[in-house]
């Protein structure tokens, strides 16, 4: 097989996933007893009506008398087409919620993915080349302690810091500013630090302990003794090999780190990101909204997986494509 | 909802029927609208208790003074043990049950409400010491509390002889499922999980809890033994206010005699707000003068900036029902009129009058329109609203229960007229007629359509794009989950009015103002504390440390909304032994009398709330004695 007929079939698989995904949610959707049509039942009651008849009345509204087959082909079109509904707990479509919740989120999440991706295999190829020096304890430390202290609980002690004491940062998170400014990159600077310093520790062991394997191997000892330069000797031939055992890291580990890291980082500093869009959804019963970012959220991971894929082969021309 | 503007986190309280259940801890009130259960009656005895050797007065104060303390509360225990057919007595310290046992009660609390847990077990030591109950404690999640042990989900009816007359629960639901016999699943003595509204404004509003055993929020089977319906009937056919409050204070002093819950105190909104800041008063209706606020010196300067908890679900001034987004909407679209902070009626957009509580007339100011192309506010804009959309069975809007039975007709170009079925004096104070001003233009076409959906997504209604000179500030953009921001609206009509303090004559004194949705406190807190939020609500345990420091002004803004302990009189109440002795009111001064007030304020509330003794606070017009 081809790489380009690899590519291919790669993306149909991405495609007859993400259509299972959507099957099984109508189907639990489907299932689950519809919130709205409960209340309007209540409503009836307290008000001294019929539930059973308010209930009905709200099933018809919402076309939910139909059956299962046409309002599953709705559904698939909907889900496809983009039309996503109307989100009750904001006030507007769907799609316009999920696009404004993503627009705060990359601001930092764009960021703070380069930065991960850069500093932590650095840091480790650093650390491997020094491995047990005062330096590699250090960059250990670090790593450990990022990892090890919740993000949330250090954002605010970062926010009480650099906000209330030193007020070199602001405490409410300004939409207005344009995003590339300076007043946006302070405002976000801290934020990025916080998710940097809880992402890179991981990454930054792998690759050290990957680099550590390759810094003494054949390859290596052929390039330094054809005096190849330190640099290019780590950056060529070390950080290479290393990277493909990451690449699954990389990309898989910061898309699941997406929502729920930044979650807590949208919470304390107040960005009113794609985290904080789903989350309050859930909170308010919002289906249309929920039901848009669990599947908005799925197709993000369909396609990071699909790419993971096609890295990994262009990353290790050993890897063929018959086999997998 | 209302105008009035306390600046908490969670926005000002509109005293709504909505809103009859505060929860602790959860923040949670049911959506419940309407109120009926006129029928039924109990006749009654008209005042009972006490006695003995206690001499409780028309308007006891249990749980301070002469009425806290070990000997009191054990002698109106015993009243309580002759009234009961079972031997309960007490033997040495304890009180015991007709076996000998000591009686043991369980109390439910909040899981993971500090405050609410403290309140339990305060009250547990108190019971011990005072009356030598044995009282276990209890932590529960509120909605499996609600569910199993407050509500009785298989409201059946029944009848019942109450005060020697038979009652009928024709209209039974889960909060008031039928007589003491029908009960919730599970059995329960004593919960502190939920506190109610006192409602008063308008404390007609109080027949939803105590106007008669039938009453249609009962969850905990209380029976009047003094003549309840008769005398809110009375308070409702009212032809003045004195009328009015001489019958609400018979009702409240046979309140504060029977604790129908044990009533345990008030706790205020505490909000910090910028030192600079000039207008914000320790009163009810903080707020309602929010036109003359203003920064150092009174000219139009800087920018008033809040935080909010949450996001708001909308801005259609038509469907909102949450108090934080009825803040938002509020800085750019007054409603009809407000208080003031003696409580009285203050006139917005329109003046209200009645001689008799039946026919209302509005008059509509005549300085006040919309923005084009709808021109200027008329009664038939407010006339067209209500009938065509508040009082229709399809548009389902905030007011839709408000306007049941009234029939409204226009009687001039500013001037409507509405008739109610059943005549109130307190008709402004039950927050029912209060609108807020919504072009006939703009909402025609939906009320053809009866398209409900698109009157909600309008983008006119929820951007408030139609506002005019009707607000104080113009909206500028609304970004759904971090917050709105406003510019001074030049043209506000309130400037050129006649009633009301002389710097309405500037109103508003801000270039702008923002609200900022900022979800964790410590930021909010933060953001006070560098002035980059001019108001905020503090968490009690940081008050007394923001009320010292200088960067920040701390207020303490009363709230209607009570502290209660609730004792199950249902047949599923008191496990102790047989019988049920919550049932005998005796008993509950008695439990009223061994808790002190005093002492729960300092210790488990810092100081930061006020005792509770009757149905009102202490501030309200129909507070009894001297008021």
């Amino acid at each position: 097989m081809g790489f380009g007929r690899y590519v291919v079939a790669r993306t149909l698989w991405a495609a007859a996933v993400s259509l299972i995904i959507t099957t099984i949610t109508f189907l639990l959707l489907a299932a689950a007893p519809n919130p709205q049509v409960q209340e309007a039942a209540t409503q009836a009651a307290l008000q001294g009506g019929d539930p059973a008849e308010a209930a009905e009345r709200a099933r018809e509204l919402r076309g939910l008398d139909e059956p299962l087959y046409v309002r599953y082909a709705d559904f698939v079109r909907g889900v496809y087409t983009l039309d996503w509904g109307w989100a009750e707990s904001r006030s507007q479509p769907v799609t316009e919620a999920l696009a404004q919740g993503l627009y705060y989120t990359a601001q930092y999440s764009v960021p703070w993915t380069i930065l991960t991706v850069l500093i932590g295999p650095l840091v480790g190829v650093y650390s491997a080349a020094n491995m047990y020096s005062w330096k590699d304890h250090a960059a250990t430390g670090f790593a450990f302690f990022g990892y090890a202290i919740p993000n949330f609980f250090f954002g605010i002690i970062l926010l009480l810091i650099f906000g209330v004491w030193l007020e070199a940062i602001p405490i409410v998170y300004n939409t207005d500013v344009p995003v590339f400014s300076v007043r946006n990159a302070v405002q976000l600077a801290v934020p990025v630090f916080v998710l940097v310093t809880g992402s890179i520790g991981a990454i930054m062991r792998v690759s050290r302990n990957e680099s550590a394997e390759f810094q003494n191997a054949d390859f290596m000892k052929t390039a330094k003794a054809k005096g190849v330069s330190p640099l290019r000797a780590y950056a060529y031939h070390v950080m290479r090999p290393t990277l493909v055992p990451l690449s699954t890291t990389l990309v898989g580990q910061l898309l699941a780190l997406f929502l729920g890291s930044s979650l807590l980082v949208e919470v304390v500093f107040g960005i009113p990101g794609i985290g904080r869009v789903t989350y309050d959804a859930l909170i308010a019963q919002d289906t249309n909204l929920v039901l848009g970012s669990t599947l908005a959220f799925t197709f993000v991971a369909v396609v990071g997986n699909l790419l993971e894929d096609i890295v990994f082969t262009v990353l290790d021309p050993r890897i063929s494509y018959d086999d997998r | 909802m209302s105008r009035r503007r306390t600046e908490t986190d969670d926005g000002g309280r509109r005293l709504g029927r909505r809103q009859w259940l505060s929860m602790l801890g959860l923040g949670g009130a049911t959506a419940l609208a309407g109120c009926s259960g006129d029928d039924g009656g109990d006749g009654g005895s008209g005042g009972s208790g006490g006695g003995g050797n206690v001499e409780i007065g028309d308007f006891p104060r249990f749980g301070v003074g002469d009425l806290y303390g070990r000997d009191v509360a054990r002698d109106l225990a015993r009243q309580a043990f002759d009234r009961s057919e079972y031997e309960y007595g007490f033997d040495g310290d304890a009180m015991v049950t007709p076996d000998g046992e000591q009686v043991e009660l369980g109390i439910i609390h909040v899981a993971g409400a500090e405050t609410n847990q403290l309140t339990a077990e305060f009250i547990a030591h108190e019971l011990g010491d005072n009356l030598g109950i044995s009282v276990s404690v209890d932590a529960m999640n509120p909605t499996q509390f609600r569910n199993d042990y407050w509500l009785g989900e298989n409201a059946e009816g029944g009848t019942d002889t109450v005060n020697g007359e038979e009652v009928e629960w024709s209209n039974p639901n889960p909060n008031n499922p039928g007589p003491r016999s029908v009960t919730s699943s599970e059995a329960w003595d004593m919960s502190v999980v939920y506190g109610l509204n006192t409602y008063p404004l308008n404390p007609l509003t109080n027949e939803v809890f105590f106007d008669g055993a039938d009453a249609q929020y009962n969850p905990t089977g209380y029976y009047p033994q003094f003549d309840a319906t008769g005398l809110f009937e009375e308070a409702r056919r009212a032809t003045s206010r004195d009328g009015l409050r001489r019958a609400f204070v018979e009702i409240f002093e046979n309140l504060a005699r029977e604790q129908p819950y044990i009533m345990l105190l008030f706790s205020a909104d505490l909000v910090g707000y910028n030192p600079d800041l000039v207008g914000p008063i320790e009163n009810f209706s903080n707020g309602w003068d929010f036109g003359r606020w203003h920064f150092d010196e009174p000219t139009v300067s800087g920018s008033y900036d809040t935080v909010t908890t949450s996001g708001f679900s909308t801005l259609n001034p038509l469907y909102n029902t949450e108090n934080s987004a009825g803040n938002a909407i509020g800085r750019a679209l007054d409603q009809g009129y407000t208080f003031d902070e003696n409580q009285d009626f203050f006139p917005l957009l329109y003046d209200m009058s009645s001689e008799d509580g039946e026919v209302w007339t509005f008059e509509i100011r005549e300085n006040l329109r919309f923005s084009e192309p709808y021109g200027r506010v008329t009664a038939e804009d407010f006339v067209y609203v209500i009938r065509e959309l508040h009082k229709s069975d399809w548009a389902n809007t905030y007011a839709a229960s408000n306007w049941e039975g009234v029939e409204v007709e226009q009687t001039g170009e500013f001037e409507f007229r509405a008739t109610l079925s059943t005549p109130s004096l307190l008709w402004p104070e039950s927050y029912d007629p209060l609108l807020f001003p919504i072009p006939r233009g703009l909402v025609e076409p939906y009320v053809e359509e009866q398209d409900a959906e698109g009157l909600q997504q309008d983008e006119e209604l929820l951007e408030l794009q139609f506002a005019g000179n009707l607000g104080a500030f113009e909206l500028d953009e609304w970004e759904r989950g971090s917050g709105v921001q406003y510019t001074r609206n030049d043209e506000y009509y309130l400037r050129d009015i006649d009633e009301g303090p002389d710097l309405f004559s500037e109103a508003p004194l801000f270039e702008a103002a923002t609200i900022s949705v900022v979800e964790e406190q410590a930021s909010r807190l933060g953001a006070l504390e560098t002035g980059e939020a001019d108001a905020t609500g503090i968490p009690p345990e940081q008050f007394e440390s923001y009320t010292e420091s200088d960067g920040v002004t701390t207020r303490q803004i009363p709230t209607p909304y009570n502290s209660i302990l609730s004792v199950n009189q249902r047949d599923n109440g008191w496990n102790a032994g047989p019988g049920n002795l919550f049932r005998h009111v005796p008993f509950r001064q008695a439990l009223a009398a061994a808790i002190s007030k005093d002492e729960l304020i300092a210790g488990v509330y810092r100081d930061l709330a006020n005792p509770h003794f009757t149905w009102q606070p202490r501030w309200s017009e129909f507070y009894p004695g001297d008021g």
